[in-house]
């Protein structure tokens, strides 16, 4: 702090702390408490208060119609169109003096039930109130289903981490050893420029790949094991290996770059003296460079872990629906569908503790401290 | 004896169209203590990776031993390279980095430890095995360096600047200690620096190099007094530098019709009547005095005396030339600055050799600080 004020002078200095706490305070901090104080709070869709609110809301709807109808005879022919519910004529007839009489008698009735409906939600949650609103039922609620779902988005973002490490270390360390700084400035050229494109249109462009009528399917149509015009095609959007091809790709780039920072930071001199003492090439990579490189695979596999495990447009785009969701896609459902943010706060810190989960046992296994990842 | 001789054989390298070091005819003598002294950028490290097998000569070819090195990777040669960073491994512990190479070989663990143990003991380091090796300080880890490098028995130790930092107090002690070990083991020494006190008190031969070109090969004393070219002669050593034209030579005496006079000096091979020539004459050669007793001498005003000890410097001009020159105590007792001076020297003392490229006297003035 000292240190930055010195190179910026107070006024800025202070500025800088200030703009970096709202960002803390309005991106970070607000939105995981809201969701955490949200995962907390129980919310029993059988209970007799949900209950009782569902009914209000029927009840005032009903009403609605009624008095529409009262107003402006039943809805037939409202704006110029057709309503194509209503084929038969003859319920589109002007209400008489006694259907507007019964109408309005159905009308009180309904207002009465509301009150009453009322007085009791209004009961209900004063019950709520006095009890204690927080349990951990919605961590535990989980579903057998829900569960098996979970680990297999986990394995698959286990296997894209093995993957892109498999992938991406002989890559890092040609860049980084092997190769003058023509080659390897051509190299990063082609490693970044499909990154230049949008990771939406990354995905979509993996669609003409395995679409039926796609690259895949024509080059097997071409070696004559399949028949576009029969449509005798292999479905590939069936196969969960699409999805984990297709996360390779979009995130090997957040494997190499680690990998290859840390690997370009090796004195050459020291593969070379391993060399010279008689060690063939396995072992200059098991004892120099892969120990000089850990801090660079750890912040790789993390980072390609959790961008996998919480991946929501590759598995939505690439499965069309023709396989079963990842977990991701089901915190959305929570959110979105069926609007339960309490349950899909849940699930969301679920994921979110198992990818700690992940960085500690990568950091035991590497035997990296935090201060060393963050180099 | 563990040595072997190594012997090159017309051996140049490129870098693309740069020729980094000239075809070069080179035999080094089994358990010699070698040492390859030029100015940075000469080419040293060039032949040096060569002989270890990591760059492989443009054309030519080396020997060691019986053995033609051409087609044999570095890690199956019979030699070790101390490089000019040392480039010991951070991630392993004293013994372990000792133990390397026997490690690459196969050797069980009892037995590696066993080796390094005894190389820790060779190296003067017991008791600090198990450091790691940024918890030692420079001499330690120069040691850790030899002694993993001489772990794996080579028959050439090839040293490329291994003292470059430490400090001068310890710098000196590690060159005693350096050529301790080359007697104790008999291994064959190829040491490269660009610092002529160590490659002149350390080895047993030297070789001078400049611009990928090795311009002398002979023993430390042959260097300091019969260099054989302009650069030897300026580059070792400090030498005063008249230049001038060839009137006549005689008994292997050539005269120099210099800008300060006729003056006299041994011949050096292959020089001719008429042609541009240098005289060499050494500092500590030059004697002061107010009338001179041979006609070898010029005419000087003193500019300025420094006190160095054992010597005393002199600086003197001499028309717009400026002569260095060092006495010892006694012969500067008697020597009055107010007085009109003349240097003077034998004429076996200096040498004159055609004209050529002199050492760049950066270099020198880096060597005076040293
Ligand atoms: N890998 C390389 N590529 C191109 N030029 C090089 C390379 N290595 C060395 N050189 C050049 O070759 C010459 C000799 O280098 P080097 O043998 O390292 O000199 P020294 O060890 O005597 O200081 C230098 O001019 C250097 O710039
Ligand atoms: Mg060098």
């Amino acid at each position: 702090m000292k240190h930055l004020i010195e190179i910026y002078g107070w006024p800025l200095t202070t500025f800088f702390s200030a703009c970096v706490g709202l960002w803390l305070a309005i991106l970070i901090v607000a939105p995981q408490f809201f969701m955490a104080e949200l995962s907390l709070r129980f919310e029993d869709r059988g209970d007799r208060l949900t209950q009782t609110v569902n009914d209000l809301d029927v009840l005032y709807r009903h009403k609605g119609t009624m008095e529409y109808d009262l107003e402006h005879g039943p809805a037939c022919n409202t704006m110029g169109m057709i309503n194509p519910m209503m084929t038969d004529d003859s319920s589109c007839a002007q209400l008489g003096v006694e259907g507007k009489l019964r109408l309005e008698q159905q009308i009180l009735e309904t207002e009465d039930l509301i009150q009453s409906l009322l007085v009791e939600e209004q009961n209900l949650k004063e019950i709520k109130a006095q009890q204690y609103p927080y349990s951990v039922k919605n961590y535990t609620a989980m579903t057998g289903l829900h569960a098996w779902t979970l680990t297999k988005t986990v394995v698959f973002a286990l296997t894209v981490t093995l993957i892109a490490l498999a992938a991406c270390y002989p890559v890092a360390y040609a860049l980084a050893l092997r190769s003058g700084p023509v080659k390897t400035a051509i190299l990063f050229t082609a490693l970044f420029v499909p990154y230049a494109v949008n990771e939406l249109m990354r995905i979509y462009a993996w669609l003409t790949v395995f679409d039926l009528h796609g690259l895949l399917n024509t080059l097997l149509a071409i070696v004559g094991f399949a028949a576009l015009a029969s449509d005798e095609v292999i479905v590939w959007y069936r196969f969960p290996g699409t999805v984990l091809v297709v996360l390779v790709y979009t995130y090997i780039l957040f494997m190499v770059f680690p990998i290859y920072n840390t690997m370009a930071t090796l004195d050459p001199n020291q593969v070379e003296a391993a060399r010279d003492l008689g060690a063939k090439t396995w072992r200059i990579h098991w004892r120099i460079i892969i120990p000089h490189t850990k801090p660079g695979i750890a912040v790789g596999c993390i980072m390609t872990f959790m961008l996998a495990a919480g991946s929501f447009s590759v598995p939505h785009i690439i499965t069309r629906g023709l396989q079963p969701k990842w977990f991701t896609q089901l915190i959305y459902d929570k959110f979105f569908e069926s609007s339960n943010w309490n349950l899909g706060s849940a699930y969301s810190f679920t994921l979110l503790l198992i990818c700690i989960l992940f960085i500690l046992a990568i950091m035991a296994i590497f035997g990296v401290k935090l201060r060393q990842l963050a180099r | 004896m563990r040595g072997k001789e190594v012997v090159l054989d017309k051996v140049s390298a490129k870098f693309g169209d740069f020729t980094a070091v000239n075809p070069t005819d080179l035999v080094v003598n089994a358990g010699e203590f070698f040492s390859i002294l030029g100015p940075s950028g000469c080419g040293k490290t060039t032949i040096l990776r060569m002989i270890s097998g990591f760059l492989n000569p443009a054309s030519g070819s080396i020997r060691i031993g019986e053995d033609i090195m051409t087609g044999v990777p570095a890690n199956q040669r019979p030699t070790a390279l101390i490089f000019q960073n040392l480039a010991l491994f951070p991630y392993m512990s004293v013994w372990e980095n000792i133990a390397f190479g026997l490690e690459a070989r196969g050797v069980g663990k009892t037995e590696r430890r066993k080796r390094a143990m005894e190389l820790i003991e060779l190296v003067a380091l017991s008791g600090e095995e198990m450091k790691k090796i940024d918890e030692l300080s420079g001499g330690q880890r120069q040691r850790v360096a030899v002694a993993r490098a001489l772990a794996v028995e080579p028959a050439v130790l090839l040293l490329d600047e291994p003292l470059s930092a430490l400090d001068l107090k310890l710098r000196q002690h590690m060159r005693a200690e350096l050529r301790q070990i080359q007697r104790m083991t008999g291994v064959t020494f190829i040491y490269i620096t660009h610092d002529q006190g160590e490659a002149l008190t350390m080895s047993d031969r030297v070789a001078v190099m400049n611009h990928g070109r090795i311009e002398q090969i002979d023993t430390s004393d042959r260097i300091y007094d019969h260099p054989s070219t302009p650069f030897v002669a300026s580059f070792v050593g400090e030498n005063n530098i008249l230049r001038g034209r060839v009137t006549a030579i005689e008994n292997g005496i050539a005269t120099l019709e210099s800008e300060l006079g006729s003056l006299r000096g041994r011949k050096a091979p292959e020089l001719a009547v008429g042609v541009d020539a240098m005289l060499f004459v050494r500092p500590e050669v030059l004697k002061i005095s107010e009338q001179p007793q041979s006609d070898n001498s010029v005419a000087v005003k003193p500019v300025r005396r420094d006190m160095e000890g054992a010597f005393v410097n002199w600086v003197l001009s001499a028309g717009k030339r400026s002569l260095v020159a060092h006495l010892t105590k006694a012969a500067d007792a008697g020597i009055d600055h107010d007085r009109s001076l003349h240097i003077e020297f034998a004429v076996d003392d200096a040498i004159v050799m055609a004209s050529g490229e002199l050492a760049d006297t950066g270099g020198q003035d880096d060597e005076a600080s040293d």
